[in-house]
């Protein structure tokens, strides 16, 4: 928590907005912590199953509650929570150390930025995105740590499903391509519901993109409640 | 020989090559005089304010040139770029084309061959035809010369440049394979915690330093070598690749694709040891393989492909954290006189390729230090 709101006060502090205007989205910067507290959320979520498969500690769970995908559904419960609760807490840390830095750094009324606040609806939408976000990245790790179990495995899928399509795309240079990978990522999908500027220029709207991370962890929720029935454990 | 803007007399030459001459800005009310002399091989330039005091910019020996060359007046302005927006889905720049117009008058040639009348030509203009004003007037003993473009090496990310590209885009899988490298090495030392096995292994083998260090050679050279056939392979289907695509790869010596290709290598083998050595400190598979993604993949992500932040800031972010031995993928030389944007996207790291490497390496043998000394003092 602390250090997305450190990392997004230091992009904050880095960001200058000059004189003659900028193209830059205040919610985003302020909101860039999300880059790696998302990693955080990440290996939360998949200790939550793996480490039970590490110490063997699964076969007594499944022994004391048969119903495994019950099992997936309290844990699932328990890292939304946890998610939530966390996310809330550093997104809330992050606008206010936005609130506090970006006026001096150009970020002025004068500009067309009227200082950060939860009551303007884009950035109440880009805060509780952000929130909303963290806890789908939850569920997407559940859903991968328990179809994969192994914690080293399941963390690997997952950051490179998020932090690779991105990378890939700047080679891709077909517009087409380009805006297609933008769509379907789960990272640059999700994160378009922190845009409050420039919303056209989107390959996707905040909640469309927003909705394509969720159908990405429902889709690994489903594939590791079944992999958790099917199999031994 | 030319007169800028902003940055004073230049002499440039071979394309690459720029000479500063004297600085000060040239109006029409203090014009200045230019001259470019040759003998044999070698261009000489000499600029004066007065057309009396001649002070001499630079020589340049331009190896076979022919015995007769054109000469002529030109004028020239690389067209303006500048970043529009920035989404979480990439930067656009706009900028458009500028151009310059110069008044020459005293113009002479004296040659053995005289020359004829002046003609007027637009050199190397786009087929979609010259933009509007541009060529050359000749009223009396003053020309008026209009043009646009630059006469520079093509850069990948410049404005004006010929769209060419850097033959580190063939290696940008190279992260895939990165972040397999990472699980596996973490694995490699957490597998063996996770199951009990270092109690076997340390008793064993007690000095734990040296399990430590052969663990380190092993995953390092497997690595290296995987990592060598890999990346050889896909420079040379990637070159194959964007060359039926119609792209043009930008020419780099035989020497520096060797050392594009085994740098790949040694970052892929160099990245397995610090996640080994974060792999033993942590003790914990998950958080061993995050920290080294987040520590190498997320900080290029950021500055390249999520351009959050602006080029200072990235630049900084880069050069702290090991991502910056990606700089050993480096092939192309930055020339300060060309306009571009010098991005990890486009090939271009904010160091050196070795010292950026070496920033990687001091990492790992920080990292695999404190794994030794923990290794020690903890209990299996």
């Amino acid at each position: 928590m602390a250090a997305t709101a450190a990392l997004g006060a230091v992009a904050d502090a880095a960001t200058k907005c000059p004189s003659g205007g900028c193209q830059l989205d205040p919610a985003r910067t302020c909101l860039t912590g999300i880059y790696l507290s998302q990693a955080v959320v990440a290996i939360l979520a998949v200790l939550a199953i793996s480490s039970e498969y590490g110490s063997g500690m699964i076969r007594v769970t499944f022994t004391a509650m048969p119903r495994r995908t019950t099992v997936l559904a309290a844990n699932a419960v328990t890292v939304t929570g946890l998610a939530l609760a966390a996310g809330t807490v550093a997104v809330l840390g992050s606008v206010l150390a936005g609130r506090l830095i970006l006026p001096g750094h150009g970020f002025t009324a004068a500009h067309g930025y009227p200082p950060l606040s939860l009551g303007d609806g884009p950035v109440l939408r880009a805060a509780a995105g952000s929130v909303l976000y963290l806890a789908l990245i939850a569920l997407l790790s559940l859903g991968v740590a328990a179809a994969v179990r192994d914690s080293a495995v399941a963390i690997g899928i997952i950051l490179g499903l998020l932090y690779l399509i991105p990378i890939i795309a700047t080679v891709v240079g077909a517009p087409g391509w380009h805006r297609h990978l933008g769509q379907i990522a789960p990272m640059t999908a999700g994160l378009a519901i922190q845009a409050t500027t420039g919303l056209r220029s989107l390959p996707l709207s905040p909640w469309t993109g927003l909705g394509v991370l969720a159908a990405w962890a429902a889709a690994a929720l489903l594939a590791g409640g079944l992999l958790l029935r099917l199999r031994d454990a | 020989m030319m007169i800028t803007g902003g940055h004073g007399v230049r002499m440039q030459y071979d394309y690459t090559g720029d000479i500063a001459g004297p600085t000060g800005a040239v109006s029409a009310a203090s014009p200045r005089w230019l001259r470019l002399t040759r003998s044999g091989d070698t261009l000489t330039g000499y600029q004066s304010a007065d057309g009396t005091h001649w002070t001499t910019v630079g020589a340049v020996r331009l190896a076979g040139l022919p015995a007769t060359v054109q000469a002529g007046l030109f004028a020239a302005s690389p067209s303006s770029s500048h970043s529009t927006s920035q989404s979480v889905s990439g930067s656009s720049s706009a900028g458009g084309i500028v151009v310059a117009t110069a008044a020459f008058d005293h113009v002479g040639l004296r040659s053995q061959r005289p020359g004829g009348a002046w003609t007027g030509d637009n050199v190397g203009g786009s087929a979609g035809g010259a933009p509007p004003g541009v060529g050359f007037r000749q009223a009396g003993p003053t020309f008026t010369v209009t043009g646009t473009g630059d006469i520079a090496p093509d850069v990948p990310g410049a404005p004006d440049g010929g769209g060419g590209t850097d033959i580190g885009q063939t290696l940008l899988g190279a992260f895939g394979g990165l972040i397999a490298v990472i699980v596996v090495a973490a694995m490699f030392m957490t597998a063996e915690y996770r199951r009990g096995l270092i109690r076997v292994t340390l008793a064993a083998s007690p000095r734990r330093g040296r399990v430590l260090a052969a663990k380190a050679v092993v995953i390092g050279a497997v690595t290296f070598i995987a990592g060598l056939i890999g990346s050889a392979a896909a420079l040379a289907i990637g070159e194959r690749l964007l060359r039926s695509n119609g792209n043009y790869i930008l020419p780099v010596s035989t020497l520096t694709e060797v050392r594009v290709v085994a740098g790949t290598a040694a970052v892929l083998a160099v990245a397995a040891v610090l996640a080994l050595a974060l792999g033993a400190l942590l003790r914990s598979s998950a958080a061993a393989v995050t920290v080294a993604i987040v520590a190498i993949v997320l900080p290029y992500l950021m500055v390249n492909a999520l351009p959050a932040l602006p080029a200072g800031a990235s630049d900084w972010l880069l050069r702290l954290t090991p991502a910056v031995g990606f700089s050993i993928q480096q092939s192309l030389p930055r020339y300060p006189q060309v306009l571009a944007s010098y991005t990890p996207g486009n090939g271009y790291y904010p160091l050196a390729p070795w010292a950026g490497f070496a920033v990687l390496c001091g990492y790992a043998v920080v990292a695999l230090g404190l794994a030794v000394i923990a290794i020690r003092r903890r209990d299996a």
